[in-house]
């Protein structure tokens, strides 16, 4: 038999901070009026003493529930959460105090509107994404305080997740790139999905935001109502892409910071091949490689997605040469590999050396640890110093070169030069 | 990468309390021995200082914001001479302090409304209390009383500070 399942019974209710200075001061002027003989004091010190009995007494008899509705609007860098708490009676909204929590790579743009009606609390918040992130949004903290803030109680309710994803629009291209195949006679194998290119399979009514190319305007003409076309979609290829999160010389706050925007990379330039039924997987490279096989659809998309929002900063450095013999376990040699590394050390240059010997193709989308430099923003030795840095960080992408084709990332909100370098046929490895 | 708190809505505006209490340590400032000019100091002092407390931004300044204002209620109490009226000056200019918390700047309006019962039950206290002084034939009788229901509050308070659970109506035994 098996034991039954534990109940949290540990108590809501809970005294404030302020609560407890008010008995601090009640009891302490008891004292003095007693030991003083100052019938004034104790006149003071009843009402505080007394002040957080009577608002437990006014609590709620239980936890209140409140279910919260949200989502995120805005585009571009602009994240703006909209959402709305609702408050069943006899609640007053008025004593619920909501409070958020800024994720990392947002900032706020304004203060947020908080706007409470009967039955429910209306919320708008504006930030603004300093790069491209896909991040989780913590849920507000609700909780029942009364009107003096001397006792509060906890709230309870549905709290759906959400998550902010900031790409730069570039991304959305990515995806029509040609890729390499790695199975057999890929074009015998037709895909029974339907999509946006690929042969022609037949005619459907036109969604409202259908793209105006994706139209059949004769037969629009001949209907009378808007009718587009329809595809059978082909397979483009597959492509890898290798996530460095090694620690580098840097810093752990730099690091952490360029493997949030390579997380943010990934997450869209994935999302935008998978739109195009190819097959993609994903490599994590910390201290070992933990990897997602290639595949596609939206469960696929979902395991992507969470191995890459998993993704944490190594502790400990690992050699390139272990992620190049793991990479082989998990995916076929020839598939196109995209490593997203900020080659700030001579190792990250060595990881793509290891991947091509290894058979693996390799294009490197580098973020650079640089910040973009406005024109007349520094003078003297600090332009002095960004100029050398940035001639090393030259030399750095030079050298890596010689290995494979790099994107020196370093205006974060413009992937336009990799889409490109993507498109473009990669002429070394024809010659290899 | 850092997390930090989002800018809150800024603070409203005077309210009701601030002016619930400064009448009432005003009241309690008159009544007060020695120099007038230096009990309304006081006052304005411990009203100033909770009112700054009380509209930062920060959890712990908000929860401290009493005390300046206690302090001030207590100084002037401790220099009102002996006698029922500055008795039920001191219980009033405590229950402005209620009041004037239940009319916090960062928190929605109508807060005096709202948390009538929050003051309303300590001011029955203070009524019954002051009303049993007046009854009672000695001032040393009253301060007897007083002090043996004082100390027997600050008994249960001790108590529930500690399991505040107790308050709570008990959970259905099923699950």
């Amino acid at each position: 038999m098996s034991a039954p399942a534990a109940v949290d019974i540990a108590p809501s209710l809970a005294w404030t901070p302020r609560a407890v200075v008010l008995l601090a001061s009640g009891a302490a002027l008891l004292g003095l009026g007693l030991v003083f003989l100052a019938p004034g004091l104790l006149f003071v010190g009843l009402p505080l003493l007394l002040a957080p009995i009577a608002a437990s007494l006014v609590a709620p008899s239980t936890d209140p529930s409140v279910d919260l509705t949200w989502a995120v609007e805005g585009i571009g860098r602009d994240v703006d959460v909209v959402g709305e708490l609702r408050v069943p009676p006899p609640v007053d909204p008025a004593d619920l105090e909501v409070a958020f929590s800024l994720p990392p790579g947002l900032r706020p743009r304004d203060r947020p509107a908080i706007e409470r009606d009967p039955g429910r609390i209306r919320f708008r918040l504006h930030w603004e994404a300093v790069d491209p992130l896909v991040v989780p949004v913590p849920p507000p903290r609700v909780v029942w305080r009364d009107p003096a803030g001397l006792v509060e109680r906890r709230v309870t309710g549905e709290r759906p997740p959400l998550e902010v994803e900031r790409y730069p629009p570039e991304v959305l291209r990515a995806g029509a790139v040609r890729l390499e195949r790695t199975i057999a006679l890929p074009g015998e194998v037709r895909s029974r999905s339907l999509g946006p290119s690929g042969e022609f399979f037949g005619l459907r009514d036109a969604a409202p935001a259908e793209p105006p190319r994706r139209l059949n305007w004769i037969a629009s003409a001949r209907a009378g109502r808007p009718i587009a076309n329809d595809y059978r979609v082909d397979r483009t290829g597959d492509v890898v892409i290798v996530v460095d999160a090694r620690p580098t010389s840097l810093g752990p706050r730099a690091d952490a910071s360029l493997l949030a925007l390579s997380v943010a990379g990934a997450c869209g330039i994935a999302e935008s091949f998978l739109r195009e039924r190819a097959r993609v997987g994903v490599a994590i490279f910390g201290e070992f490689l933990d990897a997602v096989p290639l595949g596609s659809g939206r469960a696929h998309r979902l395991r992507l997605r969470s191995a890459l929002l998993a993704a944490r900063l190594a502790t400990e450095f690992a050699p390139a040469e272990r992620c190049a013999i793991a990479m082989r376990r998990y995916f076929p040699p020839g598939v196109t590999t995209l490593v997203i590394s900020s080659l700030a050390d001579p190792d990250s240059i060595e990881l793509v050396a290891f991947l091509r010997r290894r058979g693996f193709p390799v294009t490197v989308l580098s973020p650079s640890p640089l910040p973009p430099r406005p024109p007349g923003a520094m003078a003297g030795p600090a332009e002095l110093a960004d100029r050398i840095a940035r001639l090393a960080r030259r030399v750095r992408i030079a050298r890596a070169w010689q290995e494979a084709r790099v994107v020196d990332w370093d205006d974060r909100w413009s992937l336009a030069p990799f889409v490109a370098l993507l498109r473009r046929p990669d002429d070394r490895r024809r010659i290899a | 990468v850092t997390r930090s708190e989002p800018p809150s809505p800024g603070p409203r505006g005077p309210g009701p309390g601030i002016v619930a209490l400064g009448l009432a340590f005003v009241a309690l400032a008159l009544v007060t021995e020695g120099s007038i000019v230096v009990g309304l100091g006081i006052a304005a002092a411990g009203i100033v200082g909770g009112t700054i407390l009380l509209r930062r931004p920060g959890r712990s300044a908000r929860a401290t914001a009493p005390l300046p204002v206690v302090a001030a209620a207590a100084v002037l109490a401790g220099r009102a001479p002996l006698g029922a009226i500055p008795e039920l000056l001191a219980g009033t200019a405590a229950l402005a302090v209620l009041v004037w918390l239940s009319d916090d700047p960062r928190r929605p309006p109508a807060g005096v409304r709202r948390g009538v019962w929050g003051w309303l039950i300590p001011a029955v206290a203070v009524a019954i209390a002051w009303t049993s002084t007046g009854l009672l034939p000695s001032d040393a009788a009253s301060l007897g009383v007083a002090a043996g229901a004082l100390v027997a509050a600050v008994g249960a308070l001790a108590y529930l500070s500690a399991r505040p659970e107790l308050l709570e109506p008990d959970r259905a035994p099923t699950l």
